[in-house]
C-alpha cells in the first residue's frame, strides 16, 4: 500500500469512525458509509490540510467510493 | 363502459415509494384531496373492484378501505375472467380523460399506465399465465401499445408532492356539490382573491379572525373540519374531514388527510391522516404518513443552503431528485420530540422516537429506530412500540387491528437487517 493511499485510508476511517482495514476500495461514501453532503465537505477539508493541497469542489463530487478518492488523491499528488 | 371491472395492481417500483408505501399499497397514497385508488374508483361507481398488491398488506389494507363492499377481490387472477377489464396501474395519478375504451395499452417509458382489455383478451391472457405479474407480461406483448407520456406515473415520494397543487386545483370542480356550510357561523370569514374558489362542506366549524387566500388556487373544507382562530390557508389546499387548523400559516400545496391537528407553517406538503403537529415549527414539500405525531418546533428543512438539487436516501440508496425543494418523508407511527429538525431530503422510517439533542437528525433513519441524548439504538424493541400506537389510536377512538399488529410485526422483521446495519454505523460514527 502507497503511502498516500495509506494516509487517504486514515482520514477516511477517521472521518466515518471505521477501522482502516475494514475500508474497501467499492464502499460508496452515500451508501456504506452514510455521508451527507457536509460530511463530504469535512473529508475535503481534512485530505486538504493533511496533504497541503486545494480541492475543487465539482472534482471532489465525482469521488463517490473509496477508491475513487485515493486514485484521485494518487493523481492530485503525482504518486500514481 | 358497461361490465367492466376494475383491476388496479402493484408494480415492481413500489417499494421506491417507502417508507410511505412500507404500511399500504402504492395506490392508497394520498395526493390532491383524495388517495390514488379512491381516484380510480369514484369514476365507475357500479363497477367491481380487483385489487393486486404485495401480499403482506393485503388483510391490514381491506380493515381500513373505503368502500370495502366494491372490492371483489384481492390477489386473485380468476376473478378478471368474464368480464372487460380496466387495468389500472395503481401508481398512475388517474385521470380519465386518458382512459380509451377500445383494446390497448396505455405506456409511459415503457411502462404500464393502464390497459383496457376485452372479456376475450383477458379470457386468452389468463390461460397463458400462471400468475399476475405474467399475465401483465402477456398484456404487453399482446396488445397494441399506446404511448402516455403525459400520463402523471408515481416514482418517488416527492413526486406525489410536486403534482398536489394541480390535483387540487384539478379536483376542486367534483366537490362543487358538497353542501356548503349555512349554519351561520363563517360570517367573520375573510377571503382574499375569489370567494367562489373557496369551499366550506357541511359541520365546518370556523372560529372568527380567519383568513383564506384564494388568490393563488382554490380552499376545500371538508366535512367536520375545524378551523380556529390566526389561521390562514391559501390555496390551492385542501381540509380533510374532521380535520382541525389549530392556527398557523397552510400554505399553497398542502393537503391534510382526515382526523388531523395541524397548526404552525405549513407549505406544499402532503399529511395523510390522524397525524398531530399542533405547535410552532416549519414543514414543506414533505409527505407525513399516518398517526404522526411532530412535537412542537419540529422543523423540515426543504431547501438546501447553495441551491443545489436535493438527494434523498429511498430504501438506503441515495437518489437525485432533479428538484431544489424536498422536505422530508415520515414513516407512520413515528414521533418526534420538541425542537426536532430534519435536513433537507430527510427520509424517516415507521415507528421511529426522535428525540432530538441540538442539530439536524441523520438524513435517512430507518424503520422502528429511537433516537435518544444524540444516540441511535433500537431502544426498548417492538412490543412497547406497539403498546404506544395502540394508545396513540384509542385517544382518537380507533383499534389497531391484528391485522395491522400483524403487518408491524413482520415489517420489524423485513426492516430489521438494514437497522442493524445503519445503527451500527451511525453509533461508529458518533450517533
Amino acid at each position: 500500500m502507497s503511502d498516500v493511499e495509506e494516509k487517504v485510508k486514515k482520514i477516511i476511517a477517521q472521518q466515518f469512525g471505521v477501522d482502516p482495514s475494514e475500508l474497501r476500495e467499492d464502499m460508496t461514501f452515500a451508501e456504506d458509509l452514510m455521508a451527507e453532503s457536509i460530511d463530504i465537505v469535512e473529508l475535503i477539508a481534512a485530505l486538504e490540510e493533511e496533504f497541503g493541497i486545494e480541492i475543487p469542489e465539482e472534482e471532489a463530487q465525482k469521488n463517490r467510493t473509496v477508491g475513487q478518492t485515493i486514485e484521485y488523491m494518487k493523481k492530485k499528488l503525482g504518486a500514481g | 363502459m358497461m361490465n367492466t371491472r376494475i383491476a388496479i395492481f402493484e408494480d415492481g417500483f413500489v417499494e421506491d415509494l417507502n417508507p410511505l408505501a412500507l404500511t399500504r399499497p402504492a395506490f392508497a397514497l394520498r395526493c390532491g384531496t383524495k388517495l390514488l385508488y379512491e381516484k380510480i374508483i369514484e369514476n365507475y361507481p357500479r363497477a367491481d373492484i380487483c385489487l393486486f398488491m404485495r401480499e403482506w398488506l393485503a388483510d391490514s389494507f381491506l380493515k381500513k378501505v373505503s368502500d370495502r363492499m366494491r372490492i371483489l377481490s384481492v390477489n386473485d387472477l380468476d376473478a378478471l375472467k368474464g368480464e372487460n377489464v380496466l387495468l389500472v396501474n395503481g401508481r398512475w395519478i388517474f385521470d380519465r380523460s386518458f382512459v380509451e375504451t377500445e383494446e390497448v395499452v396505455a405506456v409511459k417509458d415503457g411502462i404500464m399506465v393502464y390497459a383496457y382489455l376485452t372479456e376475450k383478451t383477458v379470457d386468452e391472457g389468463l390461460k397463458n399465465s400462471r400468475n399476475f405479474a405474467e399475465f401483465l407480461d402477456w398484456v404487453m406483448r399482446e396488445v397494441s401499445v399506446r404511448q402516455a407520456d403525459k400520463a402523471k406515473l408515481v416514482r418517488f415520494p416527492w413526486d406525489l408532492v410536486l403534482w398536489n397543487k394541480e390535483e387540487i386545483k384539478r379536483e376542486f370542480s367534483r366537490f362543487k356539490g358538497i353542501e356548503e356550510n349555512r349554519q351561520g357561523n363563517t360570517q367573520s370569514v375573510t377571503v382574499v382573491g375569489e370567494r367562489e374558489d373557496l369551499l366550506i362542506a357541511r359541520d365546518v366549524e370556523i372560529y372568527p379572525n380567519v383568513v383564506f387566500d384564494t388568490s393563488s388556487g382554490p380552499i376545500i373544507i371538508d366535512e367536520g373540519a375545524k378551523i380556529f382562530s390566526f389561521s390562514i390557508i391559501s390555496g390551492p389546499s385542501y381540509i380533510g374531514k374532521n380535520s382541525w387548523i389549530v392556527g398557523g400559516k397552510i400554505r399553497e400545496g398542502t393537503s391534510i388527510g382526515p382526523f388531523c391537528r395541524i397548526g404552525g407553517e405549513v407549505e406544499e406538503s402532503i399529511f395523510h391522516a390522524y397525524t398531530n403537529k399542533y405547535h410552532a415549527g416549519f414543514i414543506g414539500h414533505s409527505y407525513i404518513g399516518e398517526w404522526v405525531n411532530l412535537g412542537g418546533l419540529t422543523t423540515t428543512s426543504d431547501l438546501k443552503n447553495d441551491y443545489s438539487e436535493v438527494e434523498v436516501y429511498i430504501n438506503g440508496k441515495l437518489i437525485n431528485t432533479g428538484h431544489l425543494k424536498v422536505g422530508s418523508f415520515i414513516g407512520d407511527h413515528t414521533k418526534t420530540g420538541v425542537g426536532t429538525t430534519f435536513t433537507t431530503g430527510s427520509t424517516i422510517g415507521i415507528m421511529c422516537n426522535l428525540i432530538s439533542s441540538g442539530g439536524p437528525l441523520p438524513k435517512y433513519i430507518p424503520s422502528f429506530v429511537w433516537v435518544y441524548r444524540g444516540r441511535i439504538g433500537k431502544g426498548l424493541g417492538l412490543n412497547p412500540m406497539l403498546k404506544t400506537a395502540r394508545n396513540v389510536m384509542s385517544r382518537r377512538g380507533v383499534e389497531m387491528s391484528e391485522a395491522e399488529e400483524r403487518l408491524y410485526r413482520y415489517l420489524y422483521e423485513k426492516t430489521r437487517q438494514e437497522r442493524e446495519r445503519l445503527i451500527k454505523i451511525y453509533r461508529r460514527r458518533g450517533w
